[in-house]
Parts: structure tokens; sequence; C-alpha cells
């Protein structure tokens, strides 16, 4: 084993040291990518994001990784999400929902058993899942799979989650905000914990900015 | 050059091998034809002289036993086995006759149907050395052209379908002939024998009695009469004569025989089914037990798949329980497949997803529907298909586990009603062109109404901010399903909804989420 390959690992954490790595989707804001090891949203990881209120889960704060990604693979699958995933809004945004696979399940089992087949299958680019709970070896088993997989996993949980460990590769907490989020960040492998990070919802051809 | 079976059955063929040599004496001038000739067809005729007995399922060999028909008159003998022959029964002999000969004997009426189906499960097994074959009356008309290399030579291929047919029919004769008549003919007389050239059809045929060929009373009188006692008799006289005297389709026969005229037979073809079943000693509860079973069933359907060129599209597994209830597991395919391991893993998926309520003492495998076999092309470098397979694979193994119903794709409706302007699908479908303003990540299923106070809009206890511009949405007349609404885009704090106004109750109601 030389340096330069200790170097190349993923979990070694070098001090100031974030460089543009193909490891990582950019997350789409500017203010978020810089501070992210790698530069964006880690690939063939998983990420927890810790919000107010599962149901007003920041779709808005994904849909720029998931619009990036669409190319790379067959599918991108949503595992029971709160509500409905509004097609038409999807669509605006971008997304290609002839690659979406909307899952929905009967029970927590059948959410993580789908969750670790989504990842490990490397037939989707990304997925999204709404677990209600977690145990640390379920989170476990969910992050080993999309590293075997390397796969995109975002996992949207409340913020009562907050106490317990976590084993995802990145965690953080969001904040709503008029026009966008705060987020901190409680984990971040590789990476110093950035606190109150402000981001705003784009503006442009994407419709979720409905202000004049 | 005649062939005579080289090693096998000895005694059967000494004889045949005799006269076959003086035969050949007699035309010198026949060349020898090259050994191996690649022609397109070479059949083989399988004759079963105990047809009717077989069929029946008669196999008691030690038992007089014959089987008659209803004729005109009275009930006639059709086939006696050999112990019944040795005590003097033949066929045609009236029913009443043998029994006054052997009241012992064991008769049995005569079935066509079962015949046909007896043949017709013969021909599936036949099916393993050749796709093209005919069912006869009495037995089975096989074109081994196309097989002889793959099974070794013509002894090889011969020697192998002798096997078998020895271990299940009584006294079979394999008649193997470059022409289809002059194999039913050859077969009918039960000659034994290999030809595989035409100009080796006369010396095999010449001796053979000129009544296998005309079968009518008042015609054998005829031949009786001009003393064409053998096929050979009939060939060398004048055409022309032959036909007046007795019909035309006689010429047609006579050059059928030696392959100058066409005689094209008709391949049966067997439905694709396939139903497989175990029956368990002892009841089985634990649905892991019932794995290694229906990996059996698997191998045996894989086997059956590539025999048949075919893939199941439509796969059912059938469980039954010791109170006979009867549990229905399908096997959810997005695409045809005929893979074991895949196969395998489907049906797990599958019965995990099964809650069984008493042991399970018998299990079915059923496939109802086959697509032929079309592999595809693959490139050497290329690794795409193999994403493509992964891609399917996982709906598959999702469908399997979760249900049909728990894994869709989302797509876009052209409808104006925001309810209606999407529906789930099949995975993978590309919905309608998107129209209208902008629309929310998230969409309520069903509105929730907003509380109203003092003119103010109220979400949980958070004030709403209207912003001017709205889209009224007025739709869906035609089916009852109305929709008159203004949309205004909505304010709290921190998240913005999409609000509407229903424009016949005045009421407010939450839709949509940014």
């Amino acid at each position: 084993m030389t340096l330069e390959s200790c170097l190349r690992r993923q979990d070694i954490w070098r001090s100031r040291r974030i460089s543009k790595s193909s490891d990582a989707v950019a997350t789409g804001f500017e203010a978020l990518d810089h501070r992210l090891p790698g530069g964006g949203w880690p690939k063939g990881a998983l990420t927890e994001i810790l919000v107010e209120n599962v149901i007003r889960s920041p779709l808005w704060l994904i849909l720029p990784m998931l619009a990036a990604l669409t190319t790379l693979r067959s599918w991108q699958a949503w595992i029971n999400p709160p509500a409905l995933p509004y097609p038409p809004g999807l669509d605006q945004s971008g997304i290609d929902l002839s690659k979406t696979l909307l899952i929905e399940t009967k029970d927590h089992a059948e959410i993580l058993w789908s969750a670790e087949q989504a990842l490990r299958s490397r037939a989707c680019s990304a997925v999204i899942c709404w677990p209600s709970k977690l145990t640390q070896t379920e989170m476990r088993r969910l992050q080993l799979a999309a590293e075997g997989g390397d796969t995109l996993g975002i996992c949207f949980r409340n913020k009562t989650a907050l106490r317990q460990h976590s084993m995802a590769t990145l965690r953080m907490r969001c904040y709503e905000l008029p026009n966008g989020m705060e987020i901190d960040f409680l984990k971040c492998r590789g990476g110093p914990l950035h606190q109150n990070i402000s981001i705003h919802r784009l503006r442009g051809n994407t419709s979720v900015t409905i202000n004049t | 050059m005649a062939q005579l079976y080289p090693q096998k059955n000895p005694g059967r063929i000494k004889a045949r091998r005799h006269q076959l040599t003086l035969a050949k004496a007699k035309w010198p001038d026949a060349p020898p034809a090259p050994t191996g000739t690649q022609t397109s067809h070479l059949w083989l005729a399988l004759h079963l002289p105990f047809l009717p007995l077989e069929a029946l399922g008669c196999q008691h060999k030690n038992w007089p036993t014959a089987v008659y028909t209803q004729g005109n008159r009275e009930q006639q003998i059709v086939t006696a086995n050999p112990t019944a022959q040795n005590s003097g029964i033949h066929t045609n002999m009236s029913l009443s006759a043998a029994r006054a000969l052997v009241p012992s004997l064991q008769a049995i009426q005569q079935s066509i149907e079962l015949e046909k189906t007896y043949l017709r499960q013969l021909a599936i097994q036949a099916g393993h050395w050749t796709p093209d074959i005919t069912l006869l009356e009495d037995g089975l008309l096989l074109n081994i052209a196309g097989s002889i290399r793959l099974f070794g030579g013509i002894p090889s291929l011969v020697d192998q379908i002798q096997i078998w047919i020895f271990k299940i029919a009584i006294n079979p004769c394999i008649a193997v002939m470059p022409t289809a008549a002059s194999a039913i003919l050859c077969g009918r007389s039960g000659e034994t024998l290999i030809v595989n050239s035409k100009k080796d059809i006369r010396p095999a045929i010449n001796k053979l009695p000129s009544t296998h060929l005309i079968t009518d009373i008042k015609g054998r009188r005829l031949l009786t009469q001009i003393g064409a006692r053998t096929i050979g008799d009939l060939l060398r006289l004048p055409r022309d004569g032959l036909a007046r005297r007795f019909t035309p389709h006689l010429i047609t026969q006579l050059d059928q025989l030696v392959g100058d005229a066409p005689d094209p037979q008709i391949i049966f073809k067997p439905a694709l089914k396939f139903s497989e079943q175990f029956a368990l000693d002892a009841a089985v509860s634990n649905m892991t037990l019932l794995q290694p079973l229906a990996y059996q069933l698997l191998e045996k359907l894989c086997h059956y798949l590539h025999k048949k060129h075919a893939q199941a599209e439509e796969m059912q597994w059938q469980l039954t329980n010791d109170r006979d209830e009867i549990y229905n597991i399908p096997v959810l395919l997005t695409k045809p497949n005929r893979e074991l391991i895949s196969l395998n893993e489907l049906s797990r998926l599958a019965f995990e997803n099964t809650q069984i309520k008493a042991p399970i003492t018998a299990i079915m495998l059923q496939v109802n529907r086959f697509s032929v076999f079309t592999p595809s092309s693959k490139d050497l470098f290329e690794n795409r298909t193999k994403s493509g397979d992964e891609s399917n694979s996982i709906v598959e193994k999702l469908r399997n586990r979760l249900g049909k119903n728990a894994v869709h794709g989302l797509r876009v409706r052209a409808d104006h009603r925001p309810e209606k302007a999407w529906d789930r699908c099949d995975p993978g479908q590309i919905g309608a062109a998107l129209f209208g303003g902008a629309r929310p990540l998230w969409l309520l299923e069903t509105p929730k109404s907003i509380r109203v106070s003092n003119g103010q809009l109220f979400f949980g206890n958070q004030t709403l901010s209207i912003q001017q511009s709205r889209e009224r949405i007025c739709s869906g007349w035609w089916d009852g399903q109305t929709v008159r609404r203004d949309y205004y885009f909505a304010e709290t704090a921190s998240i913005k909804l999409w609000i509407f106004r229903d424009l016949d109750s005045g009421s407010w109601h939450l839709h949509g989420i940014f």
C-alpha cells in the first residue's frame, strides 16, 4: 500500500483539502457545493436529511442532483413518499419521469428491503426513501448497500431522529426559511461540520420560484 | 447402398441381411451411393403392431389379452397380445370365436381417441431426436435427415431411438427409407432396415407383398388374377394398364414409394404446455423447505424451454395445503425469461410474500404463456446490455416481493384538473406533454380545507399571504367530476403552498406544497 493509494481513499479525511471528486454529484447550490467534501452529494453513500416535517421534505434541494443523474442509470426510486411527488411539478423541474420508480410499501420491513435492493442493484442512479424509523443496524445496512451498488441514497427523516447515532456518510439538519433553507451539517465524512449554511431556492426556468 | 443395423439385435437382422445381399446381387449396375449422403429427407417409420393394446395400458404379457372393435355384424379382434396369439387368436377373428378358443381371454374395446393421445405423447418424446414428426394411424414417421450429424450418424441415431422404443412398446419395427411412403410400407411389413439412397429403394421393397399397398377386397382379387404378388411385380407392369385396371391413385402411390412423386407430410406440432407437480410425502409448513422442490420443478421447466426453444411469459405456482385449499402464486415477469437462476430467485421472492395457513401437501408449477426465444447478439465490449438486464430484474424483484401494485412509474396525463393530470403506469412509460402554469412538487391527493377567520387564511397557526396571480381551472364537465377552481400561490413564513378557492362553494383548500 502506497501513500497515494491511502490518500485516494474516501474515508481518509485530510484537513482543508476539499477537491472536486468524481465520487460526488453537484447539488446545484453553490453554498452547499463549496462546503461538501468532493463538491456535492456523495455518490455510493447514504445521505440523511433531517427535516421539520417529512410531508414538507424539501424536494427542491435534491432535484438538481436527480436531473443531473438521470442519464446515468435506468431508474430513480422513490420509496414510500409521505405524499405524492407530483409528476407535472417534477417534470417542470427537469426530472425524467420515465425513469421514475414509485414504490409504495405496506410496512417498515418492506421499505427497508426495497431500499436495500434498489441501492444494491446498480440499476438506480438515486434512491430516495422515507423510512418511519431506522435502527442503527438498519441504517448501516442501507449505507453498505449504497456503497456496494455505488448508488446515491437520500433518506428523509423527521428531526426527532436527531438524538440517534447515524451511520450515514452525510447527515444534515434543515430549518425552513422564507425563501430557502438553513442547513447544519451534523456528520460529514471527510469534511468539517459547517453550521448555518443558508441556501436559496433556485430561480429561473424551474417553476419552484413563485414570488415576483 | 443398403445399410444394416450393425451390432444390436443380431438375431433380428440376420435374415434380412441375407435377403438384401441377394437383392443387391440382382442389381449389379446400381453404383454405391457415398456414405453419409446429405439429403433433406430421410424417413424413419416407427410401426407399433400392438398400439391398440399399449394405448389402453394393457402391459400384461402372460395373460391372453385382445382388443376388439364393433364391426358391422359382429365384434372383431383388432390386436391380440403374443400370449393370445400363441393360443390361436388372430386379427379379424370374431370376438365370440376368440372367446370360444380361449375362455380366459381379456377383451377390451378399441379406443381410437386413446391411441391418438398415446401417439401424441410418443411424438413429444420423439421430439428429442427431430422436430419433423408425423402421426400415423399405427405409429410415427420421423424425418431424421437433419439430425444425423448431431446424433453421430444414422446407426447411432437409430440405435438410440430403438433403445427408447423397445422400453415402451411390444415388438416395434423401425424402417429408415429415403421416401416417406416406402418407410411406412416397410415399417408395416415388419421390415427392420436402413436404406439411405433412393436407388436402393426398389431392391428393398421389391419383395414386399403387394397386398400391403392395395387393401380393398376387389383390388386384392385382381392382384391374384394378374399374378402381381409383390410390389416389384407392380412396379414392372406398364403404368397405363395399371391405372386402368386399378385406380390412377395407385400410380401416384408407386411413384411416391420410389420417390418420383412428391409426398408431403403433415408435421405434428405439439402445443406448448408446462405443468408439473410434486406431491409431498410429509406436509411442509415452512415455505423455505419448499425451495429445493421448487428448484427441481424449475430445472424441469428450463430443460423444457431449452428443448422447445421458448421462453416463459407467464408463470404460476400452485400450492395445495392439507385442507385442500389452493394458493395461486403468480411469478411476475417483466419480460420473457428462461434463466434458471433468475426464475428461482423470483419464485423465492414470490414465496416470501405468501402466508400459508396450513401445511403444504403438493406443489405445482404451471406456465401458461410462452414466447419464442430469440437470442440477442451481444457486443464484445458493451456493458449496456447488462445494465438493461439489471434494470428489468430490479423491477421484477420488487414486484414479486411487494406485489404488482406496489411498484409503478409516474407519468403526466393531458388533463387540466390537477388531480387527474398524472397517473401511475408501468415503469418506463412516457406520458403526455405538459401544459399549464407552475405546479407544486408535492400534491395532496385529497385537498385539505383551509381555515378562514376574519378574512385571513390560516395554515395551522400561521397566516397565509396570497399572491395576486391566479390560475382558473374549469374542466371535467364531461365525466361528472367537474372542477371549477381558482388556484393561487400562497406563503407562510417558511413554506410555499398551492391553494385554491372552489368557485361553487367559495371554500379554500390546500392542494400542493412547493
